[in-house]
């Protein structure tokens, strides 16, 4: 008995060193393992010996046959992780393509400024607002301080409509909208499109955009203006600046300012970015006039604010690089793709 | 305006540690903007009187002359171009290495063949006028070798560009004499006090009699007669400080008064007393059609809104703006009127716009000039007229129409009031010293002082009273800007938390925007001028179309009905880079309606999509794919329950198989559509091309739909999938609908393909899930519902493939 056994394991051992895949592995369990395989006729050959050398066969058999077992399962993973890392090395990708690209579109130089800003607006607790693009005189004139014949008429070359009707020169029409519609303590920003009769070149065109702002409450001061705005251009700038007021004349305030902010590249030195003057002017602002809360409905005697006004256009412009202000209404595609990445995507 | 600092330290001293930089800044931050500044002569000291010696020929050219000319220690030869000089006149001569420009400095040099050590120079080589005819000839008696800057020391000075339209609102500043005021505020400096010196007044009455019609637009009118003219040229400085200012010298009689007006700011002008008609002057409204040739060459033609100044005979001077050519001043006058007027600001204005001339007078006049100042003028126009006519006297005595001196309320302010809007705490002392040195009287109100509530009473200048100071506000800034607005301490404002306000219209502006980007659509804006060329192609209609009255080019002459136009020029420029792209603009459209007499200008918010593709073998492929973008954008804006539709009313540009509309709640609320292949063509658009308009005033006002939670399914879903054979304009929708309405477990219709067979017919591929929510479907029940979607599909014509 003993010497079959050996026999039966040799054999196996031999087999099983010559088998290359599962196939064979599985050939090799069904020979010697199998309902007619090698041990089952070990089986028949029992019921000749006595019950003592029964039980002794019969445990040495099944001794055998569990560690045969054994060998073909640990062969048989052996070899499927074998065939699994022989087909991974036969897949491969070529990274530098990209065939299901997905492009993403664009938005508008623009609406990307005027979305920061509104961000930052909505962030510290102002209302967003909008109004007509045509307007009456009242709105776009008296009511902001600017009655007929007002030399700062010239300031702005209006476009008018045959029934009396103008297109709007500044989005300070929607502070006094906003006034009427509100009670202060009221902070309010509007944006949006304002036209004015210019010829166009690189830097002026006939329509472009700005974004208008107020803070209405008792007491408001020239102090929180400061404050404000230089909050409001660190945030826009992402780094600390300076800011300065300088007197500025625009009707519909008292005092008006113009505000300046130190030049981020040589920190108010002078250099070629700032024209050599160290400051950059940002916008126009100041405390809002009491004929222009009287406009909006609002009691100047209780009531003050500060109000200013930013170009949109010449942000972008700044921002991005822009050399002609033409482009925002007029630029192609290879202008738009600017303003996205290209879907080959990372170098 | 052009400032001459040397003009301005007449009146005030400037501390000499001051540098140019600093004083532009202290100016900037104080007063007003500062766009440029020019040195001027600061090469004078190092160029020389030289005598000429000899001149000859050059022997190269027919042009030029050899010029030898005596230094004073030694002699040297030129080259030069101008021949307008002779022997033993004196001229500027400048050496190797001046600096005549920024890119010029004198270096030897060979012209033609001979060389040339120096330069003889032009007055606009120097910057004493713009006058390059010839060498400048200085005085005969000017020494040789001393430098030109011991000659005209005034030349050497620092001109500053002010900013027009930052002095708009400051009528004193239109002149040296304001700035030398606002200077003397900034840096604590004494004034000199502008205080001419009268002649004797002639006695008896003034020298023409001058009748004012129309007193309300004439608050002033201050005239003197002046005999002994003798016309000539201005003295060296006085010319030469009108060209740095940008004045161009005439005479000494005109000189006279263009230099009164630049230092004081009140425009003078001079009558040829000879060509006055009669002995009288009226001022009043012209009569419509009256003409004026004007000096400076146009003829200016009236309407009865203009104010003019007449002889007895013909108008000769437009008020405030310009004079007569008629009654000018000329080399044979030796007998003049001398006017100083004080005009209404609105009046000026509106003639100076209707005859089409802005005038450094009218400029002026338009701020709100200060009426006191006309006897200044006057007597300080006639003290520099003395100086080249020795014999000047008056005729008549001085003629002075002013019914209604000024009357200057003081204006009741507190110095609290001051400091809480500056948000600073200056003292009354303070305050009351900055206002002083500003020229305001300061006395403090008969009310009494509680707390830190200082009531004060300030009254303006009449200089700065006309229009510029009038309230409270006012006083702050002027507070504010002297003190320096730099030296505030900035302050956080205090906040109430309130409820916030979002705004859904920017809400919804948003979510399309970030939604069609993040769908590959490139955002454009357009804009909204345009003509009506343009929009008639699209068939837009003229009626209601809102014209600009004053347009500044053809292409811009009316606001657009119709975001059409515009934005497919732009998808015709980007199919020039490639053809595959979406493009969208969120705009406006205007228009008016007229009823009941009343003009309602309506502004309508739409939205305009496009999406090129290339020429592709499936019909629509354009279409299909921007209708997917669209439904992907109503999924985000949770828009649900509208349908589409084919449109019944076409318009021509439109694909007459190929377009449908946008319908919710029975409103159309947009289209989507192909362009007919004619139009494609003639506007030369190429690939395939889908344009969608979306009325964003009727989406932002439909009802959103609202996610909610549904249980899982708990029993599993069957697939079966059928090819039906229909004829081509059979829908999709209609197969689904039919197969839907069969039984209440058909879950869920899906398209999987199709393709066109012959006779017009196509195969259409659909796939059906049937689910039951109560059990799993069992194999005959499964069976039977096959059966009845085949039947459903017979029942209705069709038939399986």
């Amino acid at each position: 008995m003993k010497d079959t056994l050996n026999q039966i394991e040799n054999d196996f051992k031999e087999l099983l060193s010559k088998a290359a895949d599962s196939k064979a592995i599985e050939d090799i369990k069904i020979a010697f393992l199998g309902k007619k395989g090698k041990f089952s006729g070990l089986m028949q050959n029992l019921r000749t010996l006595s019950n003592e050398a029964k039980a002794e066969a019969g445990k040495e058999i099944n001794i055998l046959k569990g560690m045969l077992s054994t060998k073909i399962e640990s062969h048989l993973n052996n070899l499927k992780v074998a065939e699994q890392e022989a087909k991974m090395d036969g897949e491969w990708v070529d990274i530098s393509l990209n065939p299901k690209a997905k492009t993403l579109g664009a938005y508008h130089p623009v609406t990307l400024t005027q979305r920061r800003l509104e961000s930052i607006f909505t962030a510290m607790g102002f209302q967003i607002l909008d109004g007509p693009h045509i307007e009456t005189e009242f709105y776009n004139f008296e009511a902001l301080n600017i009655p007929k014949h007002h030399p700062a008429r010239d300031m702005q070359d209006t476009f008018y409509f045959e029934d009396g009707h103008l297109l709007r020169t500044q989005t300070s029409t929607i502070q006094i909208r906003g006034m009427e519609n509100l009670t202060p303590p009221l902070r309010i920003i509007g944006s949006g499109k304002v036209f004015r009769s210019e010829r166009a070149d690189a830097s002026h065109d006939s329509c472009f955009h700005q974004l208008e702002g107020m803070m209405v409450d008792e007491d408001i001061s020239v102090a929180h203006l400061l404050h404000f705005s230089k909050a409001m251009f660190s945030e826009l700038f992402g780094e600390e600046v300076k800011v300065r007021l300088r007197p500025g004349y625009f009707p519909f305030v008292e005092p008006g300012f113009e505000i300046e902010m130190a030049c981020l590249i040589c920190k108010g030195k002078g250099c070629s970015v700032c024209k050599r003057v160290g400051w950059l002017e940002l916008m126009g602002c100041g405390l809002v006039h009491p004929q222009v809360l009287k406009a909006g409905g609002i009691d100047s005697n209780k009531y003050s604010g500060f109000a200013f006004g930013i170009g949109l256009d010449r942000l972008a412009m700044m921002k991005y690089g822009i050399s002609d202000i033409r482009e925002l209404h007029n630029g192609g595609l290879d202008f738009l793709k600017d303003f996205t990445l290209p879907s080959e995507g990372a170098k | 305006m052009k400032l001459s600092i040397n003009w301005v330290k007449e009146f005030v001293s400037i501390p000499t540690n001051i540098t140019p930089d600093e004083l532009v800044a202290a100016i900037t931050l104080s007063t007003c903007e500062v766009e440029g500044q020019e040195f001027y002569g600061s090469n004078l000291s190092q160029i020389t009187v030289a005598e000429v010696v000899k001149i000859e020929q050059h022997p190269q050219a027919d042009k030029l002359s050899l010029v030898t000319v005596n230094k004073g220690t030694e002699e040297e030869q030129v080259v030069c171009g101008a021949n307008n000089f002779k022997i033993a006149d004196k001229v500027a001569f400048a050496g190797l290495g001046v600096k005549i420009s920024e890119d010029f400095t004198i270096s030897k040099a060979k012209i033609r063949g001979v060389e040339s050590c120096g330069m003889l120079c032009a007055e606009d080589e120097l910057g004493f006028s713009d006058d390059h005819d010839g060498l400048m000839i200085l005085d005969t008696d000017a020494i040789v070798g001393m430098p030109l800057s011991e000659i005209y020391p005034d030349h050497m000075d620092l001109v500053l560009e002010i900013d027009n339209k930052s002095i708009t609102h400051r009528p004193d500043l239109w002149g040296h004499y304001g700035f030398a005021r606002e200077i003397a505020a900034i840096y604590h400096q004494e004034l000199e006090p502008y205080s001419p010196k009268p002649l004797a007044i002639g006695s008896g009455e003034p020298a023409l009699e001058v009748e004012i019609l129309n007193s309300e637009l004439t608050p002033r009118y201050t005239g003197l007669g002046l005999n002994g003219i003798q016309i000539g040229p201005s003295p060296k400085m006085i010319q030469h400080r009108l060209f740095r200012v940008g004045l161009r010298p005439i005479n000494n009689a005109v000189d006279v008064t263009n230099y009164v007006m630049v230092e004081l700011g009140e425009p003078m002008h001079a009558f040829d007393r000879a060509t006055i008609a009669g002995s009288k002057l009226v001022i009043g409204l012209a009569k419509v059609g009256e003409k004026l040739e004007t000096l400076v060459g146009k003829t200016a033609e009236f309407t009865a809104n203009d104010l003019i100044i007449s002889d007895t005979k013909k108008p000769i001077v437009v008020a405030g703006v310009v004079g007569g050519l008629n009654s000018g001043v000329t080399d044979a006058t030796t007998e003049i009127f001398l006017e100083a007027a004080n005009w209404e600001p609105v009046s000026v204005r509106k003639t100076s716009v209707q005859i089409g001339l802005r005038t450094d007078s009218s400029q002026r006049f338009e701020k709100s000039l200060d009426a006191e100042l006309t006897v200044p003028a006057i007597w300080r126009a006639v003290e520099l007229l003395k100086e080249t006519c020795p014999d000047l006297t008056t005729t008549g005595g001085l003629f002075d129409h002013y019914p209604e001196p000024a009357q200057i309320p003081p204006i009741e302010i507190s110095t609290n009031f001051i400091n809480r809007r500056l948000g600073t705490d200056l003292s009354p002392e303070k305050i009351t010293d900055i206002l002083t040195r500003l020229e305001f009287k300061v006395s403090a109100s008969a009310e009494s002082v509680t707390g830190s509530v200082y009531p004060l009473k300030v009254t303006p200048p009449s200089f700065r009273a006309t229009k510029d100071i009038k309230i409270p506000e006012d006083l702050v800034e002027e507070v504010g800007r002297i003190y320096g607005y730099t030296n505030i301490t900035p302050q956080s404002p205090k906040f109430a938390i309130v409820r916030p306000t979002v705004n859904p219209w920017i809400q919804m502006e948003r979510t399309i925007q970030s939604n069609l980007v993040d769908q590959g659509l490139f955002e454009i804006y357009c804009y909204p001028l345009t003509d009506e060329q343009k929009e008639s192609k699209f068939g837009c209609n003229p009626k209601g179309v809102m014209r600009l009255l004053n347009p500044v080019s053809d292409t811009h002459k009316q606001m657009r009905t119709s975001m059409l136009p515009h934005f497919v020029e732009r998808v015709y420029n980007c199919q020039k880079d490639a053809l595959g792209f979406g493009l969208f603009e969120i705009g406006r459209v205007y228009n008016k309606i007229e009823s009941e007499g009343k003009t309602t200008v309506v502004e309508k918010n739409h939205m305009i999509l496009a999406i090129s593709t290339e020429k592709s073998k499936e019909v629509g492929s354009a279409f299909y794919q921007l209708k997917a973008t669209l439904i992907s954008l109503f999924n985000g804006l949770q828009l649900d329950g509208y349908s589409l539709a084919p449109k019944v009313n076409l318009e021509s540009f439109q694909h007459k198989n190929i377009q449908a509309e946008f319908l919710k709640e029975d409103q159309s609320f947009g289209e989507l559509y192909q362009f007919s292949p004619a139009f494609a063509a003639s506007a030369n658009l190429k690939g395939e091309v889908a344009i969608a308009k979306i009325d964003l005033d009727k989406l932002f006002k439909f009802d959103k739909s609202e996610y909610r939670y549904s249980e899982p399914f708990k029993y599993p879903a069957v697939h079966f999938e059928l090819s039906i054979v229909v004829p081509k304009q059979v829908t999709f929708g209609q197969i689904k609908a039919e197969l839907e309405g069969a039984s209440s477990k058909v879950q869920f219709i899906s398209f999987v393909g199709v393709f066109a067979l012959e006779n017009d017919q196509k195969s259409l591929s659909v796939q059906i899930e049937f689910r039951d929510h109560e059990k799993t479907l069992d194999p005959e029940e499964i069976k039977n519902l096959q059966d009845l979607m085949i039947a459903t599909i017979e029942k209705s014509g069709f038939h399986l493939r």
